[in-house]
């Protein structure tokens, strides 16, 4: 082997990757590059470690925070998500009420058997006059335990800014209410 | 693989599914070398900070694209790579002075050590940084990737869109300036 081709070898492998058994023997052999290997073996662990050109723990933290703080999902409070979220909580109760009218799903409201509402009007009617009626606090119950009405929490609560954006971007309010 | 580093990809895994969690371990593991990375790479610890922070909100908007067919800390490497030439370049464009490398970093060593030994040690840190700031971009970039995180010159040349070659002559010129700093300033073993 040549002493320039062992002497490239040398410092492109040193402290990194294990030297060839070639390049080894050339250097019990040679001088000239047996003192360039104990050069790089006495230079390179010098280099020191990663750990010593690291921050304080504390800054370390910081940044950490910093990023967690960046990706959480972020609620933002602008005329924008609120017009959207308006939009998205007629359109779910549209259609309930077409679901609810063409006795697709179960009544949402848990309406008494004899009870024949024709619109909304006429069921809030209903929950303000009959005192026969469930107590408002047992409906919101038999509400809360609907699976639809869950659905609808749901939308309310865990709406994400992807769908959110979608929202904002491809549907104008006026054109949901 | 070592168990470290299987523990690390099997965090990548469970992030890329969106575990914010997973993701949050994934970046404690991860971030002393990325923050030495970028350190070193500029010699400012305000930016280095920077930097790093930038590296992880990147790397968790781009977890999807993360394909898995490299490790997941070179994957690192490569947006801090990005980042941080981004950022040398954008100093080179705004300053006509070479930045100089800040010394007001808090050592870390977490071990008892010898006192004069420390001391050693963080002379030769403020040396090391001060000689990768002389050395140019893509040398520095090569050592840093190569001696420091172990890399293969391939995983190099992708990481930094050079060619194999380009990559090895940039390397062996890093060492052998390093190796004349180094007889010239007398660095102790
Ligand atoms: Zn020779």
């Amino acid at each position: 082997m040549r002493c320039e081709r062992v002497q490239e070898e040398l410092m492109l492998n040193i402290g990194v990757e294990a030297l060839s058994p070639e390049v080894l023997e050339h250097v019990g052999q040679c001088a000239e590059c047996r003192a360039v290997k104990d050069d790089l073996d006495r230079v390179l662990p010098n280099a020191l470690s990663d750990q010593a050109f690291s921050l304080s723990d504390q800054v370390l933290r910081e940044i950490q925070e910093k990023v967690e703080k960046s990706i959480a999902p972020q609620r933002i409070f602008s005329v924008q998500r609120a017009l959207a979220i308006a939009a998205s909580v007629v359109l779910v109760v549209g259609v309930s009420y077409v679901g609810f009218r063409s006795g697709g799903i179960d009544d949402p409201f848990n309406l008494p058997p004899d009870s024949s509402a024709d619109t909304f009007v006429q069921t809030f009617d209903w929950l303000e006059s009959d005192a026969d009626s469930p107590s408002m606090d047992a409906l919101f119950e038999s509400v809360d335990s609907d699976p639809y009405r869950s659905s609808y929490d749901l939308l309310l609560e865990e709406i994400t800014d992807e769908e959110l954006e979608y929202l904002e971007n491809n549907l104008s309010a006026g054109e949901l209410l | 693989m070592t168990q470290r580093a299987k523990k690390i990809e099997q965090l990548a895994e469970k992030a890329r599914l969106g575990d914010q969690r997973a993701f949050s371990e994934l970046m404690k593991a991860k971030m002393n070398e990325i923050v030495a990375m970028t350190y070193k790479m500029t010699g400012d610890s305000q930016a280095a900070a920077d930097l790093a922070q930038e590296t992880f909100i990147a790397a968790w908007k781009n977890l999807g694209s993360f394909r898995g067919d490299s490790s997941v800390s070179s994957w690192l490497y490569r947006i801090a790579a990005n980042k941080t030439l981004n950022h040398l370049k954008k100093e080179k464009k705004y300053s006509s002075f070479d930045s100089v490398p800040d010394v007001n970093i808090q050592p870390i060593d977490h071990s008892p050590e010898d006192p004069s030994r420390l001391l050693e040690k963080k002379q030769l840190r403020e040396e090391m940084l001060d000689f990768m700031q002389t050395l140019p971009t893509q040398q520095r970039l090569a050592f840093e990737l190569r001696f420091y995180k172990q890399l293969s010159f391939a995983e190099i040349g992708e990481t930094t869109g050079s060619a194999l070659g380009t990559v090895k002559t940039n390397y062996r010129e890093a060492i052998k300036k390093l190796r004349k700093h180094a007889i010239e300033s007398g660095w102790r073993q």
